[in-house]
């Protein structure tokens, strides 16, 4: 009896053995696995001949610990209207008096954190009108803005030179250059607001 | 015409041999003369000589380079056997055509995959926020049809607490983000498995080495079997030629990706790889305005893509289906 079904019993071993593998794929591992644990193929220097090298005048090189990231940001002195500060500001402000507020920059509203949080001289470093400052006094450069930023929304900042927040500029490859915080967020106002859509979507009605 | 009855053999000349009614519906007699080979070629070459001069006459110079170049085109091999000479040839004639037809010189690139490179893509559901600033891009970018409205992005307004996107409104046209909705995008995921590829009965779409499902647009014969394979909708057919208003036409195309399609073939989103084998980002990533998508190579770990799928939460859509896109979404 065992021997009349030792053929077809052989078969279906060699068939379970040979049939489950899945077309180019390992069944074990997902695909991030599979990314990870890929060999290390450099991509040849020359292979976006169409990316060309960086306008480094127009960027800063930001060197950041948490990633561990090294990439360009935008300038923001060249794009500020009012730029240099000391034009006007010649003494020191030390708190915002409302009348005087009403008279010049009266086209900034400010709605960052709660009422009462934020003042000028919170950001604002008052005795040199061209920097900015940190919370602990560490005077900051409007070009590096991103370093007051970061003192208080230091998880958006990490994700931000990592990767998973901000903008990269034009080109996926080559030297990484993204958008600094102030080139997407007004720092008065940085929430986006509403805005109408920029197209839409309809089906298409019988003409054709 | 009017109503005929069937001629019966005995009151018709008819000579075709039949006894019952012959049922042609002819009543113009046929002459039962056998003609003799000298007339009978006589009237055949008159007859040809008159057809060719009507066909000359009618065809406008235009018309003859254009039916040419057609007619070489027809006989083309899928992309992936041409050899570079052949595929050179045929973005000679391509050019041309679309010359003759928009008065605009484009240029079609056949740029293959670079080593090293594997494309990958993370949409962030906080952020997008419903501007379609990416859908606008991509239908500029990518010569899409107007008339029919093509668009490869979809987005949907889901209302908060429901992430099914079967679920979520398509076609919303107010003032966004709306109170107590999320928005999320889809469009072609570029799968690893994917199985539109295995659908298609001829061959005409692939994977590429560096990740993207192409498509040959000369070879899909249009049956749309990697339409009801694609489990996320991600393909679109032509049903009418698609036009494109000759000033808004994007001149830098690829053979497998943004060039001029015909009535009866598929197209999808294609990563842009017209720029993206260049090195630049997709225009729907270029063109959000609050940094929702993230582009990138996948095999480069110290990529924005792999940061994403490093550290925040991620999950794919259909994840069950075993198709393995590589367009992942996240939340901040």
């Amino acid at each position: 009896m065992l021997k009349r079904i030792f053929p077809f019993y052989m078969l279906v071993v060699c068939a379970l053995l040979v049939g489950c593998k899945q077309e180019g794929h390992s069944s074990h591992h997902s695909l991030l696995k599979e990314i990870e644990m890929a060999p290390r193929v450099p991509v040849k220097s020359d292979a976006f001949k169409k990316v060309p090298p960086l306008a480094a005048k127009q960027f800063v090189l930001v060197n950041w610990e948490h990633p561990k990231r090294t990439f360009y940001t935008t300038k923001r002195k060249g794009q500020l209207k009012r730029f240099k500060c000391s034009g006007c500001h010649t003494s020191k402000i030390t708190k915002r008096n409302e009348v005087q507020f009403k008279a010049t920059h009266s086209d900034i509203v400010v709605q960052h954190a709660k009422k009462g949080v934020l003042q000028c001289t919170t950001c604002h470093d008052s005795s040199n009108m061209n920097l900015l400052r940190t919370p602990s006094g560490k005077k900051v450069s409007f070009d590096r803005s991103y370093e007051l930023c970061s003192s208080c929304h230091s998880k958006r900042a990490n994700d931000w030179a990592g990767g998973g927040h901000g903008k990269r500029i034009k080109y996926w490859a080559g030297q990484r250059a993204v958008k600094t915080c102030t080139s997407c967020h007004n720092p008065h106002k940085p929430l986006f607001g509403k805005r109408w859509p920029k197209t839409y979507f309809r089906l298409p009605t019988k003409k054709h | 015409m009017s109503t005929e009855t069937i001629p019966k053999v005995s009151d018709s000349n008819h000579g075709c041999g039949n006894n019952e009614g012959c049922g042609c519906k002819s009543t113009k007699p046929v002459n039962n003369e056998k003609m003799d080979r000298r007339s009978a070629l006589a009237h055949l070459i008159k007859g040809a000589v008159v057809g060719a001069a009507a066909m000359q006459a009618g065809c406008k110079p235009g018309d003859w380079e254009e039916r040419s170049i057609k007619w070489e085109e027809y006989f083309k091999k899928n992309f992936r056997v041409m050899s570079n000479k052949e595929r050179d040839e045929s973005v000679k004639r391509l050019v041309r055509l679309a010359e003759m037809e928009n008065g605009k010189k484009v240029e079609i690139s056949y740029k293959g995959p670079t080593k090293g490179v594997l494309y990958g893509y993370a949409f962030n559901i906080s952020k997008c926020k419903g501007y379609m600033d990416c859908v606008d891009a991509c239908v500029k970018e990518n010569n899409l049809d107007r008339d029919s409205n093509m668009q490869y992005i979809r987005i949907f307004e889901c209302e908060n607490g429901n992430m099914n996107l079967e679920d979520g409104k398509g076609d919303f046209y107010h003032q966004v983000p709306a109170e107590g909705h999320f928005y999320m995008g889809t469009q072609c995921f570029q799968c690893e498995n994917p199985p539109c590829v295995k659908a298609c009965p001829v061959g005409a779409t692939w994977k590429e080495p560096d990740g993207i499902v192409v498509i040959d647009y000369d070879w899909c014969i249009g049956c749309r079997y990697c339409q009801s394979a694609c489990p996320y909708w991600a393909r679109r057919f032509n049903w009418k030629s698609p036009t494109v208003p000759a000033a808004e036409i994007n001149p830098k195309q690829h053979y497998l990706g943004n060039r001029s399609k015909k009535k009866g073939v598929m197209e999808k989103c294609t990563f842009c790889i017209q720029r993206t084998r260049e090195g630049q980002l997709p225009a729907c990533a270029e063109a959000c305005p609050t940094g929702a998508r993230v582009f990138g190579n996948l095999l480069d770990p110290n990529s924005e893509i792999r940061y994403v799928l490093a550290n925040k939460k991620v999950f794919r859509l259909k994840e069950d289906l075993g198709t393995q896109p590589k367009f992942w979404y996240f939340m901040d």
